[in-house]
């Protein structure tokens, strides 16, 4: 409950970049993609997708930092008495519930081209993963550059290597046998499969960033 | 009372020791034996205990390290020596319900300059689950703090209205508050005081920085002054308060 208010409070913090920024950046970035469905194969157009997810999610989560910066966000938290392990997850869950957001309007023009359900659910899911991933990284950078004892460095290390899987499972996914062919074939798998690497991510974050020291 | 069995004597000679016994228990906050450095700056080997209903003092010139140790309680810093304990646990220890029974005061670094002071109320209500959204209201109407403006549109006085509101409204065992009385005007003065004789009365153990003492009359319980980073004098007692003359009197020539 008390993760679902901090989640709520990353909503309203920024609440501005969704209400007014987010739409104006997917909007940008759709239009290629409507302009490629009309002429280009499927997979151009998911190789776009993904692409462009790159470019929305990079300037997404850079305004998203900003923000966090300029607010001192972080800081806050401890200064109201939140436990890091909530700060962290909290700022997790808000990151990967921005990277669906951004992907829905993404994934329309896959969703006008494919004549399968489970096309599309895969475009989703590796834009979601790929979402994820950049935000995370970027999370996990910004606490290393700015509160530095928050984590060490072999956790922020070690952290990098969870990215990296994720990313990697991301990439290879239209080739790739075991899970990412189930993911491929069965939507709702997919959504669990996403679901269950988040939280290995996510309990593999707690671990590895509840470090003993306070920042400052 | 305690401070009067000193009048005369070198404070700077007294040992750094609380005068006031009590049960480790039932004590809000300990710090024991505490060292901190931070480049050529350490506070060095601090004693303080914190009883519930009570307000202690720290006072002490600037750098003295009385942030620090406020940090130290907050635990925003980690101390090199020594351990403190808040509530009776470890402050690494501590449960989510203890540490939102922790107040602090929020300096203006800390505020969000892009919200409105209701959005950042409401984000500091989510953030806590004690939080009095009726105090937090009345205070903001007293102190006259426009809720639909934005942050960086108020002015220094304003924002650390905002900022004590924010500690307040918590209803927190644990007060912690950094120069309360600084940037305010006497009316707003006069009512922090008040509502801390009230969160005094209901058992909160209050943690204040000031050079105003003159506002503090009636007030402190204990007094620990620090002097470049080390306790040069503790003094007080849990029944008896500070009265204005003895903070304006025998203060100032310790600092």
């Amino acid at each position: 409950m008390h993760l679902l208010k901090l989640v709520s409070r990353e909503v309203i913090i920024n609440y501005k970049l969704i209400a007014w920024r987010l739409p104006f950046l997917i909007l940008i970035a759709i239009f290629p993609t409507l302009h490629l469905a009309s002429s280009a194969s499927l997979s151009l157009l998911v190789a776009a997708s993904v692409a462009i997810n790159f470019l929305v999610g990079m300037i997404t989560f850079i305004q998203v930092f900003l923000s966090e910066h300029k607010n001192n966000d972080l800081r806050l938290l401890l200064v109201l008495q939140v436990d890091k392990k909530h700060i962290v997850d909290s700022k997790m869950i808000f990151i990967t519930l921005l990277s669906i957001l951004i992907n829905i309007p993404l994934v329309l023009p896959i969703a006008f081209a494919a004549d399968s359900l489970s096309v599309v659910c895969n475009a989703f899911t590796v834009d979601v993963l790929i979402s994820s991933v950049i935000g995370s990284a970027m999370l996990l950078l910004y606490i290393r550059t700015n509160f530095e004892s928050f984590m060490t460095l072999s956790q922020y290390v070690r952290w990098a290597i969870v990215l990296s899987f994720m990313l990697g499972v991301s990439m290879m996914h239209p080739t790739a046998s075991g899970i990412v062919s189930a993911l491929q074939f069965n939507p709702l798998l997919a959504v669990l499969g996403f679901a269950g690497l988040w939280y290995l991510a996510n309990s593999f974050t707690r671990k590895l960033l509840l470090a003993r020291k306070v920042p400052f | 009372m305690f401070l009067s069995h000193h009048i005369g004597m070198d404070y700077t000679t007294l040992p750094a020791s609380n005068p006031v016994a009590t049960d480790g228990e039932s004590r809000v906050a300990n710090l024991d034996h505490v060292t901190r450095s931070f480049g050529d700056f350490s506070l060095k080997r601090i004693n303080l205990q914190v009883n519930p209903g009570t307000v202690l003092l720290i006072a002490g010139a600037n750098g003295a390290g009385k942030s620090t140790l406020l940090d130290l309680l907050m635990g925003t810093v980690e101390p090199d020596e020594g351990t403190v304990t808040v509530f009776g646990r470890p402050r690494s220890k501590l449960t989510q319900s203890d540490r939102e029974a922790i107040g602090c005061s929020l300096d203006r670094k800390l505020l969000p300059d892009g919200l409105s002071v209701r959005l950042f109320l409401k984000s500091v209500a989510l953030a806590c689950g004690t939080w009095d959204h009726e105090m937090a209201r009345t205070l903001l109407d007293h102190f006259g703090v426009d809720s639909s403006k934005k942050v960086k549109e108020l002015s220094e006085g304003m924002k650390k209205k905002l900022g004590i509101t924010a500690a307040l409204s918590r209803r927190s065992r644990l007060l912690l508050l950094d120069e309360p009385f600084a940037g305010l005007d006497a009316e707003s003065q006069e009512r922090v005081v008040k509502e801390l004789d009230a969160a005094k009365k209901s058992g909160t153990g209050v943690v204040l920085t000031s050079h105003q003492f003159d506002k503090l009359d009636g007030l402190v319980d204990d007094i620990l002054v620090l002097r470049h980073g080390e306790l040069t004098c503790s003094m007080g007692g849990q029944s008896t308060r500070m009265s204005r003359h003895a903070l304006s009197e025998l203060l100032p020539p310790l600092l």
